[in-house]
C-alpha cells in the first residue's frame, strides 16, 4: 500500500514493435517522478496503460493498492489524468466543460476551479476550441485537480506551451506538491523542468526505463565514457544508466547516468584499448540523446542517398571526427 | 449521467438537425409544396398514395440511411480522432455504462427524429379532402419497419467508428454486415412477429460488441 | 538575498542553493539571527520542489550555518567559534589541500596560485574586517 503505483514486467507491442519491455516502475506515495525519454521511447504508453487507456501484452498494474483492470470507479475519482495535448470537447464553453466534468465526482471545489479561471482570466463563456494551447492546458488542469485527486499522471502537460505558460504550469504543480501525500508522475521531454519539480527521475529509451534515480543523483552524476578500439568497436548490450551509445570510427562514445564499477564492468568486457572518463553536462548528453542514437551527419555530406538510405552515415561521422 | 446523455445530444445536434430539415422537405413536397424541385431525387405533387408511392419510399429510405450511418460515425470516430476518448474514459463511469448511454441516446435520438415525417405526413393524410385515396394507418407499417431497422445500420457504423482497423475497408466490416442484415431482415415475412424480434436481438448482440470492442481497444 | 536556480549548471540545484546562501553568509548579506524564507515560500518563488529547499536547508543546518526553531522558522546560526585555532586551521588545511592538488592538475605554478588568492582575496567582500 506504499506504492501509488507500481507496475511488473509491463510490456506492449505495436504492430511486433516492442514499444514498452518489461517495465518495473514503483513509485512510493508523496513523490513526484519526472519520465524523460525521446518521442516514442514508450513515455506516452506507459502512461496510457497505467490509466487503463492502453492494454498491455503482458505484465501488471497496481494504481493506489487497486488492480488497473478491475479499478473501481471510486478509486478512479481519486486519480487525475492529463493525456498528451490536453484533449477536451471544443466545441463546450468553459463554463460546460466544468459543468460537464464535475457531474462525475462526488466531491467538487468549485470554489477552486473559480479561482484558476480567475487567475489566468479565463472567462467562463470562452469556447474550448478558440482557446489558446496553454489556456487549454490550464483548464484541463483546473479541471483535473478540482475533485482533490490523490495521484496525478500528467502526460507532458507543458508540450508545445511557450516560457511563460510553462513557468505557470510548473508552479501550479509545485502549489499541487505543497498539498502533501500527493503523487505526481508526469512525464517531459524538458529536462529543466523535470529537475525543477521531481523528487525521482526515470529515463525511457526504446521502451527500456534505463535510468531511475533521485533527482538531485541525477545530474551530477553524469559520465561520457569513450572507449578506444583497435578497429571496428563492438556493441555494449544494454546496460542501466546507459544513456546513448554511438560509434565515432574506432572509438566508442557513451553516455551514462550513474556510472560505477559495473557499469566500467561492462564496458571492459568489450576489452578496448582505451577508457576515458569525462564529466559531461547533462544538459548536453541529453541534447544528444533526444537528438537520436544516430549523430546526424554534417550538411556537407548529406547528399540525397544519404538522406534515403542512411546506411552509409558512418562516413560522414568519420569525416567529422 | 445526465451531463453525458446531454453531451451527447449536443453532439448529435447538427446532423439531426440536417436530416429533419430533408425530411421537412420530403414531407412538405408530398404535401403538394413544389420548392423543393431543385433537389435531386425529390418527389413533387401529391399524385402518389401516401406512404406506398415507390418515390416516398425511396428517398425516406436514402435519408433515413444516411442519418443513421453519419450519427453513428459522428459518436465514436470523431472521439477518437479529437483524442477526446482520454478524457472521457477516464472519467469515474463503467467504460460500459458510457457507451450504452451513448448508444441509448443515439437510437433515442434517431428514431424519434426519423418518426417525425412519418407522423406529419400521416396526420396529412388521414385528413378528408387532402387526398384522392383513402388513406389507413397500416399503410405506415413499412416506414415503420425502416425506422425500426436502421438503427442497426447506426450502431454498425458505430462499431466501423470504434473499431481500431489499420485499413480502411478492414474497419467498414461491421457496417457492411450490418448492412446485409438490415436487407436480410427487411425480407423476412410476418415482420412484427418475426423480423422485429430478431432485430432487436441483433440491437442486443451488437451494443454488446460495441462494449466489448469498447473495452479490449487500445485508446492510443 | 536574491537566489537563483540554473537548471542548465551541472551542479544540483539544492547544491546551488546551499551554496548562495553560504556565500551571503560569508559576505554579510544574512546577519545572524537574520531569518530565511520558508520551504514553501521559496520553493514557490523558485519554483521548484521543496523537498529540494528542504535538502538545500537540511545541509546549512548540519555544517551549522542555519538553525531551525521549531515554529518559528529558520534562521543564520551565530557564528561558531566552539572551534580551537588549531582546529579551524586544520579543517581549512584539508579543504586547501584538496584545492590545490586540483590546481596542480590543472597546471598552476606555486606563483599562479598565490597570484590568483591574492586577487579572489581583493574582490571578495569580507564580512568580519581582521578575522582570523
Amino acid at each position: 500500500m506504499d506504492d501509488a503505483i507500481r507496475t511488473e514486467r509491463l510490456t506492449k507491442y505495436y504492430g511486433g514493435r516492442k514499444v514498452v519491455d518489461q517495465l518495473d516502475l514503483r513509485i512510493p506515495r508523496g513523490t513526484v517522478y519526472g519520465l524523460l525519454g525521446r518521442n516514442g521511447a514508450g513515455k506516452s504508453t506507459t502512461l496510457k496503460m497505467l490509466t487503463g487507456m492502453v492494454r498491455p501484452d503482458y505484465g501488471r498494474i497496481e494504481l493506489l493498492g487497486e488492480n488497473v483492470e478491475t479499478l473501481s470507479a471510486a478509486s478512479r475519482a481519486r486519480i487525475a489524468y492529463l493525456a498528451e495535448g490536453h484533449p477536451l470537447y471544443t466545441g463546450m464553453t468553459i463554463r460546460q466543460a466544468v459543468a460537464f466534468t464535475s457531474s462525475f465526482y462526488p466531491n467538487w471545489d468549485h470554489r477552486f476551479v473559480e479561482q484558476i479561471l480567475d487567475h489566468f482570466a479565463l472567462s467562463p463563456k470562452a469556447k474550448i476550441g478558440r482557446l489558446s494551447k496553454g489556456q487549454r492546458a490550464q483548464v484541463s488542469l483546473a479541471l483535473a485537480l478540482a475533485p482533490d485527486p490523490e495521484l496525478l499522471i500528467l502526460d507532458d502537460p507543458t508540450l508545445g506551451l511557450d516560457t511563460n505558460v510553462r513557468r505557470d504550469f510548473l508552479e501550479s504543480m509545485i502549489q499541487i506538491i505543497h498539498r502533501r501525500g500527493r503523487t505526481i508522475l508526469f512525464s517531459s521531454h524538458v529536462l529543466g523542468d523535470v529537475e525543477r519539480v521531481a523528487d525521482r527521475v526515470g529515463v525511457m529509451i526504446d521502451g527500456v526505463l534505463r535510468v531511475d534515480c533521485p533527482a538531485e543523483q541525477f545530474k551530477s552524476s553524469v559520465r561520457k565514457v569513450v572507449a578506444e578500439f583497435g578497429g571496428e568497436p563492438p556493441e555494449l548490450p544494454p546496460c542501466p544508466g546507459l544513456l546513448s551509445d554511438w560509434r565515432v570510427g574506432t572509438r566508442r562514445e557513451l553516455v551514462f547516468v550513474g556510472y560505477g564499477p559495473r557499469q566500467r564492468a561492462s564496458i571492459e568486457t568489450l576489452s578496448p584499448r582505451r577508457i576515458e572518463i569525462v564529466e559531461m553536462n547533462l544538459e548536453d548528453a541529453f541534447i544528444e540523446y533526444t537528438r537520436g542514437p544516430r549523430r546526424s551527419l554534417p550538411i556537407f555530406t548529406q547528399t540525397q542517398s544519404d538522406i534515403q538510405g542512411g546506411a552509409n552515415e558512418s562516413v560522414g561521422v568519420e569525416g567529422a571526427a | 449521467m445526465k451531463a453525458l446523455a446531454w453531451k451527447e445530444l449536443r453532439e448529435a445536434f447538427g446532423i439531426t438537425a440536417i436530416a429533419l430539415a430533408v425530411y421537412m422537405m420530403l414531407v412538405a413536397s408530398l404535401m403538394g409544396a413544389r420548392v423543393f424541385d431543385w433537389f435531386p431525387g425529390m418527389p413533387n405533387g401529391t399524385r402518389e398514395v401516401p406512404f406506398l408511392g415507390r418515390e416516398f419510399i425511396l428517398v425516406f429510405t436514402i435519408v433515413t440511411v444516411l442519418f443513421a450511418v453519419a450519427l453513428g460515425f459522428r459518436q465514436s470516430a470523431w472521439e477518437s480522432t479529437r483524442g477526446t476518448y482520454l478524457f472521457l474514459l477516464h472519467r469515474p463511469v463503467r467504460r460500459d455504462a458510457i457507451f450504452l448511454l451513448k448508444l441509448a441516446m443515439g437510437v433515442g435520438v434517431f428514431v424519434l427524429c426519423a418518426s417525425i415525417p412519418v407522423l406529419l405526413y400521416g396526420a396529412w393524410a388521414a385528413k378528408p379532402g387532402h387526398h384522392a385515396s383513402p388513406f389507413e394507418w397500416s399503410m405506415t407499417e413499412a416506414a415503420w419497419e425502416i425506422i425500426l431497422e436502421t438503427p442497426l445500420l447506426y450502431l454498425g457504423a458505430f462499431l466501423s467508428g470504434l473499431r481500431p482497423g489499420r485499413w480502411f475497408g478492414t474497419r467498414l466490416l461491421p457496417l457492411i454486415a450490418t448492412a446485409t442484415i438490415v436487407v436480410l431482415v427487411d425480407m423476412i415475412p410476418w415482420w412484427w412477429s418475426l423480423g422485429f424480434p430478431l432485430t432487436l436481438v441483433m440491437y442486443g448482440l451488437l451494443a454488446a460488441n460495441i462494449c466489448f470492442v469498447a473495452r479490449v481497444r487500445d485508446y492510443a | 538575498m536574491g537566489l537563483h536556480v540554473s537548471t542548465a549548471s551541472r551542479v544540483p540545484i539544492y547544491q546551488q542553493l546551499a551554496q548562495q546562501i553560504r556565500e551571503a553568509i560569508a559576505r554579510g548579506e544574512l546577519q545572524p539571527e537574520e531569518g530565511l524564507p520558508s520551504v514553501r515560500q521559496l520553493s514557490r518563488e523558485l519554483v521548484v520542489n521543496p523537498n529540494t529547499v528542504a535538502r538545500a536547508y537540511t545541509e546549512l543546518e548540519r555544517e551549522g550555518l542555519l538553525v531551525s526553531r521549531p515554529g518559528r522558522g529558520i534562521y543564520v546560526a551565530q557564528p561558531r567559534n566552539d572551534l580551537t585555532r588549531a582546529a579551524r586551521d586544520r579543517k581549512l588545511t584539508e579543504q586547501l589541500d584538496r584545492w590545490l592538488t586540483e590546481a596542480v592538475h590543472l597546471g598552476y605554478s606555486a606563483d599562479g596560485v598565490l597570484r590568483l588568492v591574492a586577487k579572489r582575496v581583493r574582490e571578495f567582500h569580507w564580512q568580519t574586517e581582521g578575522a582570523a
